[in-house]
């Protein structure tokens, strides 16, 4: 199976953005081993209660704003969203249904994957 | 019949949704590998912490020894920090607890369990000296219209709190007004 890659990146990121209270979908080390292999990705996870303010600045820019945006209160729209886990795929946010998000993050590794051995047909 | 009690340490919230009457002691397996065993020991290390820190943040609804609703509650502060919403106004932060979600299981619905569960934060509140409840998120709704996590705007305010602030969010691609209300228990 051909492994999705972005251009210009080694391996593909997937980070993960946990707020404990709610549905959090942190994956078993087994399975989460499986998906890194299989996509030939990593997997980063960030839990909100272990991150303090003033560490936020070492995270990475994507995840460092959605943390500062869902914890200023005036963001009214933002907290609406703050259950769950928030995906990202090399930086960039996965709109995902409520629950169930590793089978949905699959299907997105999958398409892209075709996508990309498509473009590179000659 | 349904008694409301504080989480202890017999069983740390560890499970979401609440679909059916759980039995904390005699557990199904998991399933599904995205939400085990690492998702639920992350779970109860929030809530241990919490409750170790704070002296609760989940109210328990029992029956024939199976938990079918539980209320998770927070102080401003950590709501805070997870993103939850919060009012602006941070006058009483240290003393201002936040109402998270509020879960029953469906044959449980339209009994008075909630109207009890929301007692018991309010008792819980004015016992341990908080100052004020702020509910988020609510909306309009009526009776017939309750969210699945909650109420709506009228079953809030039968319970004496007031509404002080109405925004709109939006929602598959449609815009929707929501509520926040706030209750002094002191």
């Amino acid at each position: 199976m051909h492994k999705y890659r972005l251009m210009n990146s080694d391996v593909a990121v997937i980070d993960v953005i946990h707020s404990p209270w709610c549905f959090i979908e942190a994956p078993e080390e087994s399975y989460k081993k499986r998906l890194e292999e299989k996509w030939e990705i990593r997997i980063r996870e960030f839990n909100m209660w272990e991150i303090e303010d003033d560490t936020l600045d070492s995270l990475p820019k994507h995840i460092s704003e959605t943390i500062r945006d869902l914890r200023d209160p005036d963001n009214l729209g933002i907290a609406w969203h703050a259950g769950g886990s928030i995906f990202f795929l090399n930086g960039k946010r996965l709109g995902l249904s409520p629950a169930l998000k590793w089978p949905q993050v699959e299907r997105i590794l999958e398409t892209h994957s075709r996508e990309e051995l498509e473009r590179r047909k000659p | 019949m349904v008694e409301i009690r504080e989480m202890d340490e017999s069983y740390i919230l560890d499970r979401c949704p609440l679909g059916a009457p759980l039995d904390p002691f005699s557990l199904a397996k998991d399933e599904y590998p995205g939400y085990g065993e690492r998702a639920r020991e992350i779970r109860r290390r929030f809530f241990r912490e919490v409750r170790a820190k704070y002296g609760n943040c989940v109210l328990f609804a029992w029956d024939e020894g199976k938990i079918v609703g539980f209320l998770i509650f927070l102080p401003k502060l950590v709501a805070r920090k997870l993103g939850l919403g919060t009012s602006p106004d941070d006058v009483l932060i240290d003393e201002t607890l936040v109402y998270v979600c509020m879960q029953m299981v469906p044959q449980y619905r339209n009994r008075g369990v909630g109207t009890e569960l929301v007692n018991a934060l309010i008792a819980w509140a004015q016992q341990k000296k908080w100052r004020r409840i702020e509910v988020h998120n609510v909306r309009k709704g009526d009776d017939a219209e309750d969210w699945r996590w909650s109420w709506g705007l009228p079953k809030w305010e039968r319970m004496g709190f007031k509404m002080s602030r109405r925004y709109e969010v939006a929602l598959h691609n449609r815009r929707i007004q929501l509520f926040s209300l706030v209750l002094d228990v002191d």
